[in-house]
């Protein structure tokens, strides 16, 4: 005997702890099939590229930490870049060393939440997210020591960083340092050969290179598709054309690897941080501008390698102590326009994981 | 290092198929006819040497006369990067055509554009309200809008 | 053999649960002293040295500080009013990063909670009834970072101390 079964419509968020935060898929689905999938947002949209033209380029710090906000510190090394390279303000080499330590910290904050979240999303109710979040919980430590708070650091200024590090600062990244790569292992151990996560993971949400490259994704979305970009290694900024690292490529462009190629992001970000500990020198961390500096008229897009994708900031100027016009091209945005492609012809609970797999921040999808 | 190409050069390449698109080339930024919009996009896709395959980024700009709307294109085949400008006149429906058919990841981001900035995308599949809901009066990114 | 992944995970599971004292603490009962460099709600704020020349007003993103000064008659200004307007303040420091004369610093508390929303407008007579006791943070002011944050005295009187402190060291010995 054969059912007849009409199509479903459900409304998969904006309140659903899956969504991580307020975003919603109204799904459409044939059975447990899902026919068709259309991302909703705005729900935390806050205008901020319109607040921006109406604050000075210092001011805009502040906004750009409510972007991203499990990567702050990555929101505003890429603002300041902006600003900077419009206005050719030269940043004293320790900044340069500070901005590197501080921003691969943020990367493995960022990837290690997220890879809680997926674990979480997967059915794992926080087992490894506690262990992610435990580390997590010593890189904020370290920021909030640095310039004062955990989340809304506001610790990169034009021209430099804020102030310089405090002196148990450096103990405590040796400590560290030391202590990531047995961490590592540790998570390594809980996801990478686990039968029932490859049964969840492997051949789900599979992005094919074209597509990818294509939809403008960017970030792990793009490395685990199997396309070797990587804004720090291909149009380095700040001082990341002296460091040694590798890029982690997937080969699937399924969950998995893009889980995969996280993961082993995070090993090479330990490996920067252990050559910026070794070389940092000592002197100036910042270029003294006015309070309301001026840049000369014009454009500039500074882009930086976030812990989601391609971050960019498109600045235009006037002339004025303001910005014209700026644009911020957010990663978790952008990678969201797939989301459709790769959930189609699955399941709803495999949508679950894959957008968690895209690892988005409404902060920034919204903006 | 992304090379910034010299808007000059590609100018010439673009003006062999379409003489009349170019309407500027300064610095690293092509400004392009707004009618040739969608062919220049597949010339600058297709053409070996140029093989613009990522769309970096979509964006406009409100200059009160006209609205610029940006494309920052790159290739991460050749590792270079272009402005793909064109502009559109009138304050009360300005017309670009949408580039959809020719990367797709300008999708959400011309919804962005139409919703925020209020410039219509001819041909996009589906343009509507991405970020603000679908009764909003005006467009906040215009310089002439009081929130 | 199926299952060696999984078993791996739950051996690191065990040896966390067994083997590691936990990482979270009983927040009421148990408290973790948040740095130096905190940037808190309790502004502490000196009358003697501020001006009135608003930078700090100026710089804040939000227009938060109010502040109302009147002319003396030896061609100095009068602060009439401070109003730090906490309902709004997102605590970026800007203010503090601003104020040329270091009248403005940040303070350490983190339990802001308020019954009444103008108990929240912070105006010149609260902040002047607290600058003795409070204890300012060393944000954007790392020459405070090592004050003994115990014994409770104000800046003035410690820069005194360290003052006095470093010239019986000497510069030969830092």
């Amino acid at each position: 005997m054969t059912l007849r079964t009409d199509p479903v419509t459900i409304n998969f968020g904006p309140h659903h702890p899956s969504t991580h935060g307020v975003f919603q898929m109204r799904i459409t689905a044939d059975g447990e099939v899902i026919t068709n999938l259309e991302p909703v947002m705005g729900y935390l949209h806050r205008g901020c590229e319109k607040l921006s033209e109406g604050r000075t380029y210092t001011q805009l710090v502040p906004l750009t930490d409510r972007l991203d906000y499990l990567s702050p510190m990555s929101n505003n090394v890429a603002c300041v870049l902006a600003a900077e390279k419009l206005g050719e303000i030269p940043v004293p080499e320790r900044a340069q060393y500070i901005r590197v330590i501080m921003a691969e910290l943020q990367r493995l904050a960022n990837h290690g939440a997220m890879t809680g979240f997926l674990l979480n999303d997967l059915g794992t109710f926080f087992t490894l997210f506690h262990y992610t979040m435990r580390e997590r919980e010593k890189i904020l430590d370290l920021f909030e020591m640095t310039c004062g708070t955990r989340v809304t650091v506001s610790y990169m200024r034009p021209g430099g960083v804020l102030q310089d590090l405090p002196e148990e600062f450096m103990p405590r990244l040796r400590a560290l340092l030391d202590e990531l790569p047995q961490r590592l292992d540790e998570y390594e151990a809980l996801i990478t050969e686990n039968e029932i996560v490859l049964a969840r993971t492997k051949g789900v949400g599979v992005m094919p290179r074209e597509m990818a490259l294509a939809a403008g994704c960017s970030g792990p979305m793009l490395r685990g598709s199997g396309v070797k970009w990587d804004i720090r290694k291909n149009d380095p900024y700040g001082i990341y054309d002296r460091f040694q690292f590798d890029i982690p490529v997937g080969t699937n462009g399924d969950v998995y690897d893009r889980y995969w190629v996280r993961i082993q992001e995070m090993r090479q970000s330990v490996r920067i941080l252990e050559q910026a500990y070794r070389d940092i020198p000592q002197g100036d961390v910042r270029t003294r501008l006015p309070l309301f500096f001026r840049l000369p008229t014009g454009e500039a897009y500074a882009r930086i390698e976030a812990p989601k994708g391609e971050l960019g900031f498109y600045l235009v100027s006037d002339g004025g102590i303001a910005p014209y016009r700026l644009h911020v091209r957010s990663p978790s945005f952008i990678n969201l326009g797939v989301l459709r492609d790769l959930t189609v012809g699955y399941t709803v609970a495999d949508a679950v994981i894959t957008l968690g797999s895209v690892d988005i921040v409404l902060g920034e999808v919204d903006r | 290092m992304t090379l910034a190409l010299n808007a000059g050069d590609v100018a010439a390449r673009v003006r062999e198929r379409y003489p009349d698109a170019v309407l500027e080339a300064s610095g690293s930024s092509l400004l392009v006819r707004r009618e040739r919009l969608v062919e220049v996009a597949r010339l600058l896709r297709d053409t070996e040497g140029l093989d613009f395959d990522y769309p970096a980024m979509v964006t406009a700009i409100d200059w009160w006369d006209y609205f610029e709307v940006v494309h920052y294109l790159n290739s991460l085949t050749r590792n270079h990067s272009l402005y793909l400008k064109t502009r559109a006149y009138g304050r009360e429906l300005p017309t670009v055509p949408s580039l959809v058919s020719v990367w797709r990841g300008c999708d959400f981001q011309e919804r962005e554009v139409y919703d925020l900035m209020g410039i219509r995308f001819e041909g996009h599949p589906n343009l509507k309200r991405i970020l603000l809901w679908d009764g909003f009066e005006g467009h906040p990114l215009r310089k002439d809008f009081i929130g | 053999m199926y299952g060696t992944g999984l078993m791996k995970g739950m051996a690191v599971v065990l040896k966390t649960m067994l083997f590691k004292p936990p990482f979270t603490v009983q927040y009421p009962e148990q408290r973790v002293e948040p740095p130096r460099r905190f940037r808190g709600a309790s502004f502490v704020w000196y009358e003697d040295r501020c001006t009135g020349c608003s930078t700090c007003a100026k710089a804040c993103p939000q227009g938060n500080i109010e502040i109302v000064t009147s002319a003396g008659q030896y061609n100095q200004y009068f602060v009439e009013k401070f109003d730090i307007d906490h309902l709004r303040c997102m605590f970026c420091g800007l203010c503090v990063e601003a104020c040329p004369y270091d009248a403005l610093f940040m303070g350490g508390d983190f339990e802001n909670a308020s019954y009444s929303r103008a108990a929240l407008v912070v105006g010149k007579k609260l902040l002047n009834a607290a600058a003795p006791t409070r204890i300012p943070s060393s944000y954007f002011h790392p020459e405070l970072d090592h004050i003994d944050i115990t014994s409770g005295r104000p800046v003035p009187e410690i820069r005194k101390a360290e003052q006095e402190k470093n010239q019986d060291i000497g510069w030969a010995s830092r």
